[in-house]
């Protein structure tokens, strides 16, 4: 007697299907340790806002992977609500939110958490130094910065890192860092500089992989791989990376981000993870590691200059100011 | 950020006029401190630890001008599979201050961090067998928001719990489930003497040529940069940026104020040590 009232499922059972997880991959690092990722920034894209910007950095080979994509747009100057209190100057206030679907793996709430709270306060701590905030009394300046995907390596749960430092959020704050302050310039508030952000970190060598494209950063390639930690025999095997990223599978001792204001060769923020040695004999850990964020910063810089001046020349078009211009310049500078 | 210093404006009572008489002070050689202490020198404070009877840690410490930070290290023994996160999962800190609804962001991560960096060899201590490990909580509570930035008082009073904690003793084997010496006195050190110690954040702010340890409100008003440099046994652990300041500040300053926190962390380090002692 057959059960008609019920849809039954089939009477010998089946085999849940198994999806192959995209993890399972070994990254294969193809950039040398200098080498920074191209950044694709461009301007206006947010129309409502009085400036706006969007930052990606390029799909690598495997399409599944996540790489760093994110917005900012700048609301202001406009006047600050009436229940404040005087204020002289401008307030910036920056807020950072990590999209639901950003993180890999699990979801993220829509309740600000305190990762970010924290990046909030580092990112306004980096712009509001570079914004000429005396000119613009009792005004609000309002940055929001949405992330809409990212490479993970934010320390949470399940992200399986073998005893390193994530440098995952500290790539969000540079990008940040970096997208927000094109941003400001495209919302055409007056600064002192425009800030970028770099994040360079200092590897133990591990495996062949790495050994082959390195370009020789004072150590010997192979012969101390088994891992001496660092403390006894400092700068072997300790070399530093450049813009290092989460899928990029090094172990990393220590990293740092800065907001770095090229033309006035001033820091906004400096935020460092991870145990740096410090001995006197000039091979200290936090300089090397500091001065390789700068140099990041550096490079990050000449994008941002860029995608300022594209959206400037586009403007001076409209208005029929500059004839247009010949040949195709699609925005892309390369970095060295 | 910081509970009191909301925002650069309305963090200090001070006018323009005298935020730059106090600038020009802190910047003369030698600087001139409103409270006339020496560039190094912390203000005076009490400590006590091991005043909570049912933590595993405790310490207290207050500040002359009132600020108090109580700090309870509790641990509790945890299956393994409970955590997901991993090893990661097994410190949990918790800053409390007193008349604010949310936890200050800034605070519980920097101690989070320092606490956690990789090759501290604490947590290759709170493994228990092959199925436990202890999980530790760090409960921080400031009660009444010192004048200035708590920070340091924060982390000077977690270095001190930490350094009190006690485990019990370990008698079963690593594949069962664990029991202990019910004896108290042979408690396990979880920061053992001759293992790296619990980290400290030390804030350090650069006015000009001149660097200063444990500013007050105003002293943080006018300076270039805040750093909280955060030291473990003579490495750094992590550096962040405080609110304060206009404008940027060369490398070299934030390097010099690195590398002077170290020094004055040694010092630190020992003073702290020496608590308890006396009586």
């Amino acid at each position: 007697m057959t059960d008609r009232r019920r849809i039954n499922g089939p009477a010998e059972g089946t085999t849940p299907p198994v999806f192959l997880t995209s993890s399972t991959h070994k990254p294969v690092i193809k950039r040398s340790p200098t080498t920074l990722r191209k950044i694709f920034l461009k301007t206006s894209l947010t129309p409502p806002a009085t400036g706006s910007a969007f930052l990606e950095l390029p799909t690598p080979s495997n399409p599944s992977t996540p790489t760093l994509k994110l917005t900012a747009s700048v609301y202001g100057p406009r006047p600050l609500p009436s229940s404040t209190t005087f204020s002289p100057d401008a307030r910036l206030t920056a807020e950072l939110k990590f999209s639901p679907f950003s993180t890999p793996g699990h979801r993220r709430g829509y309740i600000r958490d305190g990762v970010e709270r924290d990046l909030s306060a580092q990112l306004s701590i980096a712009l509001e130094k570079s914004v000429d905030v005396g000119k613009y009394p009792k005004s609000a300046i309002d940055v929001f910065v949405s992330v809409l995907d990212c490479e993970g390596g934010l320390g949470d749960a399940g992200d399986g890192n073998d005893g390193g430092v994530e440098v995952g959020l500290m790539g969000v704050v540079a990008g940040a860092i970096s997208c927000a302050s094109a941003a400001i310039a495209d919302a055409g508030i007056e600064c002192f500089d425009l800030v970028a952000g770099g994040v360079a970190g200092l590897i133990r060598e591990r495996g062949g992989v790495v050994e082959e494209d390195h370009v020789g950063e004072g150590m010997e390639a192979g012969e101390d791989i088994s891992g001496a930690r660092h403390g006894e025999k400092k700068n072997r095997g300790i070399a530093l990376v450049l813009d290092p990223s989460p899928t990029d599978g090094y172990i990393i001792l220590a990293a740092a981000a800065v907001g770095y204001m090229a033309a006035r060769d001033e820091l906004t923020l400096v935020w460092t993870k991870g145990s740096m040695g410090r001995e006197g004999d000039g091979t200290d850990e936090v300089e090397r590691l500091v001065d390789g964020a700068i140099a990041a910063a550096t490079s990050v810089r000449l994008v941002i200059n860029e995608a300022v001046k594209e959206r400037l020349l586009l403007g001076l078009k409209e208005i029929g100011l500059i004839k247009e211009k010949a040949g195709g310049n699609d925005g892309d500078i390369v970095m060295e | 950020m910081a509970p009191l210093q909301t925002s650069q404006q309305t963090g200090t009572p001070l006018s323009p006029a005298e935020l730059s008489y106090l600038h020009t002070s802190l910047t003369l050689t030698p600087p001139i401190r409103p409270d006339s202490r020496t560039p190094t020198q912390f203000r005076p404070l009490f400590a006590e630890s091991d005043i909570l009877p049912s933590t595993n840690g405790s310490a207290r410490m207050i500040w002359g001008d009132g600020g108090e930070c109580i700090v309870g290290v509790k641990a509790e023994v945890e299956k393994n599979s409970i955590s997901s996160g991993g090893p990661r999962d097994w410190i949990e800190t918790n800053v409390e201050v007193s008349g604010q609804r949310d936890d200050d962001a800034f605070l519980g991560m920097t101690v989070a961090e320092s606490l956690l960096v990789p090759g501290s060899g604490v947590l290759e201590r709170l493994v228990l067998g092959e199925r436990f490990h202890w999980k530790i909580f760090v409960d921080i509570l400031l009660l009444t928001p010192p004048l200035s930035h708590p920070a340091t008082l924060l982390t000077l009073t977690t270095y001190l719990a930490l350094r009190n904690t006690f485990l019990p003793k370990l008698v079963s084997e690593a594949a069962e489930d664990p029991v202990f010496d019910d004896d108290w006195g042979n408690g396990l050190p979880l920061y053992p003497v001759d293992r790296i110690p619990p980290p400290i954040t030390l804030l350090v702010v650069n006015v000009g040529e001149n660097i200063f340890f444990d500013p007050t409100r105003e002293e943080l008003a006018v300076g270039d940069v805040v750093l909280a440099v955060s030291i473990c046994e003579k490495k750094v652990v992590g550096v962040r940026t405080l609110e304060g300041g206009s404008g940027g500040v060369k490398r070299e300053a934030v390097k010099r104020v690195i590398k002077e926190s170290c020094e004055v962390a040694e010092e630190v380090f020992s003073s702290l040590n020496g608590v308890g002692e006396g009586d």
